[in-house]
């Protein structure tokens, strides 16, 4: 009996697809045939061997999971997802994950279907509208960014004025420099309705987060702490709900900036030598 | 949604890939180290490990061997699914035919914690009572800990002679259990408030489970089939994280239950 479910389940890649396809919700064969583009005779043998195995039961004419099938479904899919994410691109075992916390690198397989953005080296120095474009129109938005994006500032403005919740949290370097250059914006972010600014100490690793109902980004330093301007995004409800989680992490370990005289008292902390870097990620 | 996945193929099919992989989630390890813990000759290992290095699961920093960044998120996924399988492989038959859905869904889970299961039969002479090889555990532990949904006629006595032995225990019962112990057996029912070392707990919701007893040696559960039939059986574990899950199933129903200070 030794080692049954590994070899069920993992010496072919069909029943694998199959016991994932009907870990989501039972099918009948004609589902499974074009959900998994398999023909009956291709597909049968291996309905029966997960039956046989007690990991799938026929019911009103379609198949769907015994208990013990789905306890099997839950283990493997979490391990595929890491497999899927892992296989599909090399950005998160090149990049510093030390920024998120232990139980969300624990569910990292929800962000198996991020893809990698690139933008064109002519390009890194404008003012990406692509994510602009993309988070336009948000009916939330919450930002982390340890990098100075003054293009964003106007649409933070406008979907807070749209009633869309806005929450932001940067580093001190960040507020500082956007106090300098950009004082009267930002104050107005604060006095508008729907709208959340926080603070968090330099030297957090993570470039930059951002989720809305329309997906999510995130961005990473590399090992060295270097950053590329690339990222990884996704539309997905699990990529979603990860990013929020890990947004909400981050939110924790900040302090609100409740009020315009918070902003008068506002002291950067920041040592020099951190401020050096984010002003390098924010030549332009 | 079809993906190849490679990998799956370098971390289950061989045991000593698949052995070492969970051997350095611990932390890294020499090559004698890995020899000594997996017990295996030098060039065999040597072989899987070089695949291994090949895959990006593995670094080497001098004569050290240690999990990738690769390997640290993929390791952890494997543990929890072999330990359920390795359960589910036991007792293939008994798990398919018990409703698991009777237990509270964060334990059930965590099924794979159970380690290594042997399901126990009562002797025919002993049809309502606990299996012989658990009763020398039971006396032997310190603490005994016991939720039921079901009456078996040895319990008032039994468990008044572990408590009166010192032995710390705590009953979790439903309301219809309790109220047949009260009934027909007041007066050891009295004694046993009576101890110091007991704890009585009445649960007004449905205990789906049979009964399990959890102690500082042992833990055993009893189920109900899918069809909702019950058989006298324990299934027994000795393995630590066994007890601990245990516990947690006692202490999940204790919480939905009310201590009883006097009948």
């Amino acid at each position: 009996m030794q080692h049954e479910l590994i070899d069920v389940v993992f010496r072919s890649q069909k029943r694998r697809d199959l016991l994932l396809l009907l870990g989501e919700e039972p099918r009948t064969m004609e589902e499974i045939k074009t959900l998994l583009d398999v023909s009956p005779t291709a597909i049968l043998p291996q309905i029966k061997r997960l039956t046989d195995s007690d990991l799938v039961i026929q019911k009103n004419g379609s198949y769907e999971l015994t208990d013990m099938g789905d306890q099997v479904f839950k283990r493997v899919k979490s391990l595929v997802n890491v497999l899927i994410l892992l296989e599909r691109d090399n950005y998160w075992i090149e990049h510093d994950l030390s920024g998120i916390p232990p139980y969300l690198l624990n569910k990292i397989g929800d962000l198996k279907d991020c893809k990698l953005v690139e933008p064109d080296p002519s390009q890194i120095f404008e003012p990406s509208t692509e994510l602009l474009e993309f988070f336009s129109s948000s009916r939330y938005l919450m930002v982390f960014s340890s990098f100075y994006r003054p293009e964003f500032l106007p649409l933070y403005t406008r979907l807070a004025r749209l009633e869309s919740n806005v929450t932001l949290i940067f580093t001190e370097s960040v507020l500082e420099k956007i106090m300098q250059n950009y004082e009267k914006k930002i104050r107005k972010f604060t006095t508008l309705q729907n709208t959340e600014l926080f603070v968090c100490n330099d030297g957090v690793k993570l470039a930059e987060l951002m989720v809305s109902d329309r997906g999510m980004m995130v961005s990473l330093f590399d090992s060295n702490g270097r950053f590329y301007y690339d990222y990884m995004s996704c539309s997905e409800p699990e990529a979603i709900n990860w990013a929020k989680e890990l947004f909400e992490f981050y939110k924790s370990t900040a302090w609100q900036i409740e009020s315009e005289q918070y902003i008068d008292n506002f002291m950067c902390t920041a040592e020099s030598e951190t401020f050096l870097e984010s002003m390098l990620l924010s030549l332009h | 949604m079809s993906t190849e996945l490679q990998l799956i193929d370098t971390i289950f099919f061989s045991d000593k890939r698949k052995n070492l992989l969970l051997l350095l989630k611990d932390g890294p390890k020499t090559i004698e180290e890995i020899k000594k813990g997996l017990n295996v000759s030098s060039s065999p290992i040597m072989a899987q490990i070089r695949i291994m290095l090949k895959e990006g699961l593995l670094v080497q920093e001098e004569d050290c061997y240690s999990l990738s960044v690769k390997g640290k998120l993929i390791v952890p996924k494997m543990e929890p699914l072999l330990s359920t399988f390795q359960v589910f492989d036991e007792n293939h038959d008994y798990w398919a035919r018990q409703n698991l859905r009777t237990l509270p869904p964060h334990l059930l889970d965590r099924i794979g914690e159970l380690g290594s299961c042997k399901e126990l039969l009562p002797q025919k002479t002993h049809i309502f009572d606990y299996p012989p090889e658990i009763m020398d555990p039971l006396y032997s532990s310190r603490t005994v800990m016991e939720i039921s949904s079901i009456f078996r006629p040895g319990y008032p006595s039994l468990y008044l002679d572990l408590a009166i032995r010192g032995i710390e225990v705590s009953l979790v019962l439903e309301r219809p259990i309790y109220e047949k112990l009260v009934s027909d057996y007041r007066a050891d029912v009295e004694k046993f408030l009576n101890l110091k070392n007991t704890g009585l707990f009445v649960c007004d919701q449905k205990i789906e489970l049979a009964s399990s007893i959890v102690t500082d040696r042992f833990l055993s559960l009893s189920m109900v089939s899918k069809e909702g039939r019950y058989y006298n059986h324990e299934m027994v574990s000795f393995e630590k994280s066994a007890l601990v899950w245990g516990q947690e199933l006692f202490n999940y129903y204790k919480d939905l239950s009310e201590k009883i200070a006097r009948i």
